[in-house]
């Protein structure tokens, strides 16, 4: 090693803060005394701040790509032009603002969508149902009203985002190369592109900031409470008060609290289990419906909550709906296993046939699809009296096989009972899981 | 007479990499480097202060900049390197005379880290672009912290002979 790498690499190693207190007293020594020393230094570190901005410049020309876009091809970067990229940015509009920005950038497609969901557009425009297809621009959000709905969106550098049921999505302009979203509330499976090609992306909930390059991940937010499971790669997360991220690697996960006090820690995803009873007390984590007084025989009624679900080029309906996500319930996945059931407990005060469904991920996975079904009004006993419903695995249909044909061998998220246009008074007692 | 906005903005601009690279190396982050930058760009012209000529300007930048990137450390809990305050204003004044790294080097750059091999790119991006420690590098790219700094340090040597090549053929290829 000549004496250039190895003055190199101990200020490399002094600026990362591996040096010990004597030897980065001599470095320092050495920069107070020595001229080249000093230039050493400067070069260094001009250097880094010149090759972040090379990778800024590249990510940035990477997002002006029109669809389809996403190649790791090797362009010649531009000449000077492509500098001035970043400083006509950096100049802003007159004196005002020194941010790279060029106005709403198209950053997602919907190539997907099933159930109720709309788009509120950043300059008040509103599309209702979401219609499959349309570009997306930072300032848009999404809302998936239903707990049977979904949406599938293609980001410009060709990774996916699947928001789930009942969530509530707004997408940022992107900042630093980085795509940005921020989850209300709900849930979100990331997949990052196959070509290797994809960015940093950055999910900003109520209670944190989780950013990831390639990893696969999901994320579940409410007001308070996040919950991050990575599943490939390494993704990071940090808690609104703090300003050290936790670093979640493949199959591990980390719940924070905004109100949380002690610091979050990223813990081995648990493992799963086949039975899941759900009694609706005080840890349920209800998506839809509303509390009602205990009844004579039942300590807990969940009352199903109207919501609407809009109709291209017709009337919306009107469900009546209890959801609840079987995740953030129990803490722990919930795998559908071969010949487990379903059963439900509640009742009806009026004649209707009740829909059951659940949402599923692969385990470790992405969004995996919905499953239903329909249990006629007769079937359900006399109206009025409580009923028991014991539904196996088999008779729940895909509402799109093309992700996954069974249920068998997934993950169960929200589970959900609904009726379609009449409030038939449906209330929810227990939920359950039953193995074989 | 005092510099117009036209001016400050210009010669912020030209100053750049060096006010950039003065910043880094007080908050070792490359974004919040950025950050700061523009955030002393902009007190510069809307602030209160005026400036008389272009090297009170800098010298207001640089302290400004320093000041900016010691409050962002406290803000977000990270150690100082530990430069004293006379190798920073040493190293401050040196920048301050020194001939702006022009945008042919940073295409030059560009050029030259195109010719990189994709594992140098990568850890080129994994450090400075998305600021891991050297440690954190190591563990993604599954190689040892004493590598990563080996070939750190051959990439920014590598990429320099690219750049003074790529420069020296300009210069001589000028008319």
């Amino acid at each position: 090693m000549n004496p250039e790498e190895a003055q190199q690499i101990r200020l490399l190693k002094w600026l990362d803060g591996r040096l010990s207190n004597p030897e980065g007293k001599v470095v320092e020594r050495e920069l107070r005394e020595s001229p080249e020393a000093r230039a050493a230094l400067r070069r260094l570190a001009e250097e880094a701040v010149m090759l972040a901005d090379v990778e800024r410049i590249a990510v940035a020309r990477r997002v002006e790509d029109p669809w389809p876009h996403v190649t790791r091809q090797p362009t010649p970067y531009g000449r000077w032009a492509a500098a001035a990229f970043l400083l006509l940015g950096l100049l802003g509009a007159g004196v005002g603002i020194l941010r790279l920005r060029e106005g709403r950038r198209e950053v997602a497609r919907v190539v997907r969508v099933t159930g109720a969901s709309g788009v509120f557009g950043a300059r008040g425009s509103l599309e209702q149902p979401l219609p499959a297809g349309i570009r997306l621009r930072s300032g848009d959000m999404i809302e998936t009203r239903s707990c049977d709905s979904w949406v599938e969106l293609e980001l410009r550098d060709g990774s996916r985002l699947t928001v789930a049921g009942h969530s509530l999505l707004r997408l940022l302009e992107p900042l630093a190369g980085s795509g940005r979203a921020s989850l209300v509330r709900g849930t979100l499976w990331y997949r990052p592109a196959s070509n290797q090609a994809s960015s940093t992306w950055v999910v900003e909930t109520p209670a944190a900031r989780v950013e990831s390059g390639r990893a696969q991940f999901d994320v579940q937010a409410s007001a308070n409470q996040t919950l991050l499971r990575v599943n490939s790669g390494e993704a990071r997360i940090t808690h609104r008060l703090a300003s050290l991220p936790v670093v979640v690697s493949n199959g591990f996960q980390a719940s924070l609290d905004l109100a949380g006090r002690t610091p979050t820690r990223a813990e081995p995803q648990p493992a799963h289990v086949g039975h899941w009873r759900c009694d609706l007390d005080a840890g349920t984590s209800v998506i839809l419906g509303r509390w009602l007084p205990s009844g004579a025989g039942e300590r807990v009624r969940l009352g199903a909550q109207p919501l609407l679900w809009p109709l291209p080029d017709a009337p919306p309906l009107m469900l009546h709906a209890v959801s609840v996500s079987a995740l953030q319930t129990v803490g722990i996945p919930v795998e559908l296993r071969t010949g487990a059931r379903v059963r439900f407990q509640g009742r009806t005060s009026r004649s209707s046939s009740v829909r059951f469904g659940f949402s599923t991920q692969r385990m470790q996975g992405v969004f995996s699809g919905k499953f239903e079904v329909d249990v006629p009004s007769g079937d359900l006993g006399r109206v009025g009296d409580a009923w028991t419903v014991d539904l196996p695995l088999a008779e729940f249909h895909p509402l799109h096989p093309e992700l996954s044909e069974s249920p068998v061998g997934l993950e169960l998220g929200d589970i959900y009972a609904l009726t379609v246009n009449l409030d038939a008074g449906l209330e929810v007692h227990c939920i359950e899981i039953l193995e074989p | 007479m005092k510099l117009s906005e036209d001016i400050i903005l210009q010669t912020l601009l030209e100053a750049r990499t060096r006010l950039s690279a003065a910043i880094w190396l007080v908050v070792r982050d490359t974004h919040g480097a950025e950050d700061i930058f523009q955030e002393t760009t902009l007190k510069a012209m809307r602030g209160s202060a005026t400036f008389e000529s272009e090297a009170a300007l800098l010298s207001w930048a640089f302290i400004t900049a320093r000041r900016q990137g010691i409050d962002w450390l406290r803000k977000h809990q990270r150690e100082s390197v530990g430069l004293g305050e006379g190798v920073l204003e040493l190293l401050d004044r040196e920048w301050q005379t020194d001939a702006p790294a022009s945008g042919p080097r940073l295409d030059a750059l560009a050029e030259c880290l195109e010719q990189q091999p994709d594992a140098a790119r990568e850890l080129i991006r994994l450090r400075y672009h998305d600021g891991f420690g050297c440690d954190a590098v190591a563990a993604r790219i599954g190689i040892g912290l004493e590598a990563v700094y080996q070939r750190l340090s051959r990439a920014h040597r590598s990429l320099r002979l690219c750049v003074e090549g790529k420069l020296a053929n300009v210069r001589e290829d000028l008319p």
